[in-house]
């Protein structure tokens, strides 16, 4: 058994190996076994950091290793469901929209489009680009158009006083119900908070900003990137599974103009919102992937502030690249035809026909 | 003035995408060319005998980078074998150290490959995309009509020569001088691209300008390009393109430089040279089979539209002068009675459907005469500067 020494937090996780483990070590990772241990008692207090060194000095004192993979899981019978779609059962998701042109990119499974809700979408762009403006303005207009709709704006960066700035700049975000994040960073209470907000009752949830907070979440609690991201992108798409809600990340960009964060939430997000500057510096917005808006994927919806500070579209030039777009649709078709048509004249073979998909496909590829 | 109606516009596009080129894009490794390809215009694409059309192997010889000259007398003196394992060879070079594809063009009349290049050089909407194009630029531009759409039997160009409404006139180019402005969409071979064009009201005939980068006359704060091409079928370039059209349409579609010019052209008699030029070029297109015939067409034409170079011919014979043994140098410092203006006229006039009579891709000479009317904001007329002859 393992020896019960040191402060109350050591001697609990002692105990923990003792009771749970039979005193060894459990095998796998650290990471891993702390999550374990953060299951079996939640209210430790107990940081990543601290369970690491304990976990490392009982291994110096001799304490053996766990015959058996600590995830309970790998030795239980594994039991998975599978269902027919038709036979699945949905919950009813709430469209909320703008009023705006920007509802057309957000969805396009009804006239007009919209916001749906059990959606997680990423927005990025480049620092100064108005991404934060963009989105907050599309909230205070959600507000206007919805007034059932219980939106929240988690901002990890502001401090009072600086988002009173930023309400004098845009007044429109005054009605936006507003979480500030520093007021807790302090108190250690980050994870709790943002637990309680994103498992509330908010419809759409705008984080700003998803990297921000992950910086937080590892300097307030000690914990390991890997380990924020998958807790904070967990959180987010159980958010958007389990409550319908609308969750809308800003994350930020290498100065290349990439995207940066993991794979894991690329793949995860119903959409990617892209905000831009073009060669012009002039501004605009474009879905680079979107779940519930295929038809809206790579057009550009330019805007600009009016007077009172709120986002306005340029309605027109969307008309034209819209317009633009079709023919490069169509030309992509016309030549992949021509080429069949070569193909069973010259080469004695019969061409494949491309579906919609593909020949986006192909354009995308064709503009990398 | 005529103009084109949507029946016709529909039917052309109908015609022209029936009749599109062919384009194909395929490993050069896929393309083999055996002993007997030269003699007997073939090439084997992936294993199959396919035709190819005269010039093609000149065309390959050339993305090949083999002297085009070299090319031409080993095919001239039936060296034909050796000019086939000298592509293959440098066909085999190429895929192995750049890799990459080439682009088949190919005529579906004919079942001819009919041109090769590299993918990224055929920067070429295809006709039913062009007309798509058209129809949107003219839906956003009331004013603009399409004057005539002439399709070439020779090449597969299509020209769309679109015109606006507005009529301008200049000073010192003669009261009845009034002029429409509007610009063409070509398709050549592999590009498509646009062209300044204007209309002479009093005689209606059509001329494709190139002047070279202009302002607009008066405002010069409004700069276009009055010749570009698109860059590739992609959303970004065709945006482009539409944008520099838009930018034409600011200005009215007048390209500045056009009134400087046409005053020196009205004022600048042209040379035998540039009369003799124009001359065979309009000769060129005479379409008659029998040879008699044509040499009488073709004196007809020459007496009619540009009599100057007969004047000028027998008044150099007259000062005791062999007109047969003067250079191109010396022809272009000899005057004619026609004016730059005039010659011009003639090649435009030609060029149009109003002379009725049988030429051969007649519109081109629109562009022949547009070259020439050109020459004034780039190298100068030949005689341009002939009054400082003596100084």
């Amino acid at each position: 058994m393992i020896k019960s020494q040191g402060g109350k937090k050591e001697q609990l996780i002692r105990g923990w190996f003792n009771d749970k483990h039979a005193g060894a070590v459990p095998r796998g990772k650290v990471l891993d076994v702390y999550q374990i241990f953060m299951q079996d008692i939640p209210d430790s207090e107990v940081s990543y950091s601290s369970f690491n060194g304990v976990l490392k000095k009982v291994q110096a004192e001799g304490a053996p290793t766990e015959a058996r993979p600590a995830d309970p899981v790998q030795d239980s019978v594994v039991t998975f469901e599978v269902v027919k779609v038709e036979d699945m059962l949905f919950p009813n998701f709430d469209l909320y929209t703008t009023g705006k042109k920007i509802d057309s990119l957000f969805s396009d499974h009804e006239v007009g489009g919209g916001l749906y809700g059990g959606t997680v979408n990423i927005v990025i762009g480049e620092s100064g680009v108005g991404k934060s403006t963009v989105m907050l303005d599309a909230l205070a207009a959600i507000t206007d158009n919805n007034p059932s709709a219980k939106v929240l704006y988690i901002s990890s960066e502001m401090t009072r006083n600086d988002i009173v700035f930023y309400y004098r700049k845009t007044p429109a975000i005054g009605k936006v119900p507003t979480l500030l994040l520093m007021d807790y960073v302090k108190t250690g209470q980050l994870s709790k908070v943002l637990e309680a907000a994103f498992n509330g009752e908010h419809n759409i949830i705008l984080l700003d900003s998803y990297q921000d907070v992950l910086i937080k979440l590892k300097e307030v609690h000690g914990w390991k990137s890997t380990y924020a991201e998958s807790w904070l992108t967990n959180m987010m798409i159980d958010a958007a599974e389990k409550n319908g809600c609308a969750v809308l990340a800003i994350q930020h960009m290498t100065k290349g103009g990439t995207y940066v964060g993991s794979t894991y939430l690329k793949h995860a997000t119903t959409a990617m919102l892209e905000i831009r500057f073009d060669l012009s510096s002039k501004r605009y917005i474009e879905f680079s992937k979107n779940r519930r808006g295929g038809s809206g994927i790579g057009k550009r919806l330019y805007y600009g502030l009016d007077e009172t500070g709120s986002v306005v579209y340029d309605d027109a030039r969307y008309k034209e690249s819209e317009d633009i777009h079709k023919i490069e649709s169509n030309e992509s078709i016309r030549q992949h035809d021509l080429s069949r048509k070569f193909e069973e004249i010259f080469m004695g073979r019969k061409g494949v026909e491309l579906n919609p998909d593909q020949i986006e496909a192909r354009i995308e590829t064709e503009e990398k | 003035m005529k103009q084109v109606n949507q029946e016709q516009f529909d039917r052309m596009r109908a015609v022209l995408t029936e009749s599109e080129n062919l384009t194909k894009e395929v490993s050069i490794s896929a393309i083999a060319l055996t002993d007997t390809s030269l003699s007997k215009n073939e090439i084997e694409l992936g294993g199959v005998a396919v035709k190819v059309a005269p010039g093609f192997f000149a065309r390959l010889a050339s993305m090949l980078k083999i002297n085009t000259s070299l090319t031409g007398t080993m095919m001239k003196n039936e060296d034909g074998i050796i000019a086939m394992s000298l592509m293959n060879a440098l066909k085999d070079y190429r895929q192995s150290r750049i890799g990459g594809n080439v682009l088949l063009i190919a005529n579906p009349k004919t079942q001819e490959i009919v041109d090769i290049c590299e993918p990224k050089r055929y920067r070429r909407l295809t006709n039913d995309s062009l007309f798509d194009v058209t129809a949107r630029i003219l839906d956003q531009n009331s004013g603009l009509s399409i004057e005539t759409i002439d399709s070439s039997s020779r090449n597969g160009g299509t020209v769309i020569n679109l015109l606006n409404d507005k009529e301008v006139g200049f000073p010192g180019a003669g009261k009845d001088e009034f002029f429409k402005f509007g610009f063409s969409i070509i398709q050549t071979s592999k590009d498509t691209m646009v062209e300044m064009y204007n209309q002479r009201l009093v005689c209606s005939n059509g001329l494709r300008i190139s002047l070279g980068q202009g302002a607009i006359g008066g405002n010069s704060d409004i700069q276009f390009q009055e010749r570009f091409r698109l860059n590739s079928t992609g959303g970004e370039d065709i945006h482009t393109f539409l944008n520099q059209i838009e930018a034409m349409r600011k200005a009215d579609f007048v390209p500045g430089a056009f009134q400087g010019t046409l005053a020196t052209a009205v004022n600048t008699k042209a040379s035998l040279m540039e009369v003799e030029t124009a001359m065979l070029r309009a000769g060129k297109m005479v379409r008659e089979a029998d040879p008699d015939l044509r040499k009488n067409f073709i004196d007809t034409v020459n007496r009619k539209y540009f009599d100057g170079y007969a004047d000028t011919m027998a008044r150099i014979v007259r000062k005791g002068q062999d007109p047969l043994k003067l250079s191109d140098k010396q022809k272009s410092f000899i005057r004619t009675g026609q004016s730059i203006w005039d010659v011009v006229n003639s090649l435009t006039y030609l060029g149009s459907n109003n002379s009725g009579l049988q030429l051969e891709n007649k519109h081109e000479l629109k562009a022949e005469a547009g070259h020439l009317f050109g020459k004034g904001t780039k190298d100068g007329f030949d005689l341009q500067f002939a009054e400082y002859a003596q100084l």
